[in-house]
Order: C-alpha cells, then structure tokens, then sequence
C-alpha cells in the first residue's frame, strides 16, 4: 500500500484529513521519542534537572493524544470510511494510545531519573540501562518509520527485538537482585533502578504494539496474540 | 512521504512550521544520535522551499571536548590555588615577616585572589555553557537583586559619584536567582569599573508587552561600534591601553550572555566613545512573572 493512495479521493479534503491524521501522529511520535531519550539521558549523566523536565513535559503529549482522537472520530462520523482508509483511522487510534503510554513511561523514568541523582551514582552510570533504553529508542524509531512508509518487514522486524528487550529485563531485575542482596542498604536505590528497566521493558512492547499495528494497516490481517513463524506465513501467503 | 514523517524531533518540526524567523535548527540525527544536523530552510520560486542539512558533528564533538576542557582545568587549578591563597594569608599575618617582604607578599595575596576568581569565573561559565535553557519554576525577586547591587556598588571605595536605581515595575522573572544575581552583578561591576569618579550610573528595571528590560547604563569611557560584537568574547580586552590593573577576569560579559540564553534573553550594547554605555536585557513575556 502506497501513501500515494490517500490522494486518490475525489474530495481533496479528504485525502488532506488522512494525510494530516498521519503527519499528527508521527509529531506526536516524534515528541515521545524526544521525550524517552531525555529521560534515558537523565537516568545516565544523573541530571536530576532534566529528569523533572522530562516529567513536567508529558501533558503535552497526553493533549495531542486527546486532538488527534477527537479528529479520528470527526473523521468516522462525516467521511464513513472504509477499507485501508478505515484501516488507518482504526491503527491511528491504536497507534496513540500506545504512543501516549510510552509518555507516560518517559514521565516515571524522568521522577526516577531526578531521585536516582540524589543517591550515589554507580562507576558505571547504569550502562545496562543506557543500553536497553538505547535498545527501545532504535524500536520505537524504527516502528515509527515502518508506520510512515507503511513498511512491514521493517514492522516485522520490530516485533522479532522485543524478545531481545525482555532478556535483557530479565537480565538486569537478576543482577539488582543479586547486588540487593550483597548490600541491604542499595535496596532502595536498586528498587528504582528495577522500576526504570521495568518502564523501559514496557516501551519495549508498546513499540512492538505498534509495530502489529502498521502489519495491520498494511496488509489488514491481525496479528496480535499470533506465533512468528505463523505471522510470517499470514502475511507472505 | 514527507519529510517530517521521518524526521520527527520536535524542534525540526516548529521550525519546519514557523522556521522563517529562525536562522536554521540543529538537531541529533534521525538515524543515530552520534550524528548532530543543522539544518536551514531556503525559500525558492514559487512557495517551494530548500532543505539544506550540514552534518556537524565534529564541530559538536569539539564544542564538547572544549567546555569539558575548561570545567576539569579549572576545577583542578582551584585545589593548589587555595593552598597558596592559606599560606599567603598566614604568612601575611605573621609578624616574624621581615618588612622588604611585606609588599610582595601583599601582592602575592592579590594577585592569587583574582586567579582564585578568574578559576571561579571560568567554571562558572563552562556550567552555564553546558546547560540548556532553565527551568520556569522559581520567580526571581529582580528588585531585590538591584537595590542589593546599587547598595555593594555604592559601598566601593573609588566609585563614581551616582548609583541611580529606577524601579518601573515589580514584575519578578522566571528563572535562577543565583544565574540573575550574576548577570547584575557582572553588569555593575563592569560599569562601576570603567566609569570615572564624577560620572553616573543607572540601574533600571521595566516591563511593556514585549517583555522585561533590565538595564545598566553609565557615562563612562564607552567602546567603538567594531567593538561591540566582540565584547562577550572571553577574555577579549577593547584596547591594551585598558589593561587587567582594573581588575577585571575579562570573563564577566561571557557569563552574562550565557546566563541570559538560558533565559531565552537578549544582550543589547549601545555604546559611544567618551559619552557612555548601555547593556540591556531583553527577557521575553513568557519569562516575566508580573506581580
């Protein structure tokens, strides 16, 4: 499916909605994604300054979240749309309740990253987290992309990372356990650190959500709940 | 596919919107964060519009290695330079000191008091310059920070003869007080500095609806037009014949400008040889807190 075909409508207005719909949600992406590698960045160089910023900025997002639904169902009501173009109204209200989520997130990284810079900061500044949030950038960036060439195998590839994001989890909620352990006194420090992986663990799938999404968008089969190999065979039969 | 479909940072996007007032946008690469662009519209033909994007990564790169530079030497100067300051001082106190010694060690003394301050400003600005634009949360009293100036500029032994504080507004600002402080602080100390014993200095603060004015004007020895878009150069001096005897670290309008973009402010110099000089601090309305 082309962007081309959002201008194959009679009505010029029309084709403007759905490509305007598009470009509001890929801002809206844009903003999170700002907003995430702010946050991660707070968590790493320990600026509690930027943190807060972080957070205080998330009621941006959660208001363009509440327009873009607004002008989703004023497309329903006066357009009726159908096939791809009730495809991509559908995806777009999925898409931002996702997107809104991940703010969310990024606001909890950003109050966590502002407390952490209170405490000691480790010699290695939290590589792991710096690289699973690194990891969860690349993902949403990388959907988002899908979702604006309306790419599936670059969608495709989204949802085969986040296994990758839920070892590495797993992996750091082990070794904050063990370091817990070693030392009563981290505890309160570590159980933040779990919180900010658990945040980012969470973006993770967010952005394979949204990348089921542009699947959905692209080649209208749903593909959620489904195993790899049988979404491979969905979609390339 | 349009542009801002992929490129999706938050400050291309306004200045793709509202850019023609901008000069350009600089922005970390969409494809990797190592990579910084700058980026500029250019308007062409008929409502067509250019994109040029430069990569300036290495400019940043250095840019960053500077600022990092100046933070560590400083703080590693700061260390040895007070141990020198302590014994000086002791040694200064000391009555066993033979008298041919008192006027190098009293030297000694001021000479590593305006190192300790030049160390002091220079990590002052590399953390400003390091910073990004500060938060709104506090509102700075600014008539409390002028009457506290005007008061330390009269209490200098070789001031001129009139501190003039004209207050128009009670409006505070949104920002950092300790950052204000020093704008002021720096602004009267320069004027009080390069004024002569019978000229005037005055001190104002108003608000209309392009925002807050903060101002220093004095009727002292003034610079030439060429001058004036080097004078926030550090370290820069207008002429050899104004020398470092006046006491200055030749960082204070450095720290001045900095303070001020973190305040989405603008420093404006008029100035003329022999009549005087005047800085002001244009501070948008957003950043003025009316009281």
């Amino acid at each position: 499916m082309e962007s081309e075909q959002f201008s194959r409508h009679i009505s010029k207005r029309f084709n403007e909605e759905l490509e305007g719909l598009r470009t509001q949600v890929l801002r809206m992406g844009g903003m999170v994604e700002n907003q995430l590698g702010n946050a991660v960045e707070a968590i790493t160089t320990g600026d509690s300054e930027m943190g807060l910023r972080v957070a205080s900025q998330d009621h941006k997002v959660n208001a363009l979240e509440v327009a873009i639904d607004e002008e989703c169902s004023r497309v329903l009501a006066t357009r009726g749309p159908a096939a791809a173009d009730l495809r991509l109204v559908v995806a777009v209200i999925k898409v931002i309740t996702d997107l809104e989520r991940v703010g969310d997130e990024a606001q909890k990284i950003g109050y966590l990253a502002s407390r952490l810079a209170s405490e000691q900061q480790p010699h290695d500044n939290y590589s792991e987290l710096r690289a699973l949030g690194e990891h969860v950038q690349t993902m949403l960036h990388d959907t988002l992309d899908a979702f604006s060439r309306l790419d599936s195998d670059d969608a495709l590839m989204v949802v085969e990372e986040d296994k990758l994001v839920d070892e590495a989890y797993d992996q750091i909620t082990r070794q904050c356990i063990s370091l817990m352990m070693e030392d009563s006194r981290t505890i309160r420090r570590f159980m933040d650190v779990t919180w900010v992986a658990r945040a980012l663990e969470r973006i993770g799938d967010h952005a394979k959500n949204i990348a089921e999404y542009v699947i959905y968008l692209v080649h209208g089969r749903d593909i959620r709940h489904l195993k790899l190999e049988q979404v491979k065979e969905e979609i390339s039969g | 596919m349009r542009i801002d479909n992929l490129v999706r940072h938050p400050d291309f996007i306004r200045y793709l919107k509202h850019g023609s007032k901008q000069e350009g946008v600089e922005i970390p690469g969409p494809a990797s964060d190592d990579v910084w662009l700058s980026c500029r519209l250019v308007p062409y033909g008929m409502d067509q519009k250019l994109l040029l994007v430069r990569d300036i990564s290495e400019h940043m790169k250095i840019a960053r290695a500077r600022r990092d530079f100046a933070a560590n030497a400083s703080h590693e100067l700061r260390t040895p330079l007070t141990v020198i300051a302590g014994y000086l001082d002791a040694m200064a106190e000391d009555e066993a000191l033979p008298s041919p010694w008192h006027g190098p060690v009293a030297d000694m003394q001021e000479q590593a008091g305006r190192m300790q301050r030049l160390v002091q400003d220079l990590l002052q600005l590399a953390t400003l310059e390091s910073a990004t634009s500060c938060s709104r949360e506090n509102t700075v009293d600014i008539a409390a920070i002028l009457l506290n100036a005007q008061r330390n500029a009269l209490a200098l032994p070789d001031r001129p003869k009139q501190v003039d504080l004209v207050l128009e507004s009670d409006a505070g600002i949104l920002g950092e007080e300790s950052e204000l402080q020093s704008v002021v602080a720096n602004l009267v100390s320069n004027a009080v500095r390069y004024t002569p014993p019978d000229g005037t200095i005055t001190i104002s603060w108003r608000t209309d609806n392009k925002g807050g004015h903060l101002q220093v004007e004095d009727t002292g020895i003034g610079v030439l037009p060429d001058e004036i878009p080097r004078l926030t150069e550090r370290f820069y001096r207008t002429d050899s014949g104004r020398v470092r005897q006046q006491g200055g670290t030749g960082l204070g309008l450095a720290i001045v400008k900095h303070a001020l973009i973190r305040h989405d402010a603008r420093l404006e110099i008029n100035s003329e040889i022999g009549i005087g000089s005047r800085f002001t601090c244009h501070f948008p309305p957003d950043r003025v807190a009316r009281g």
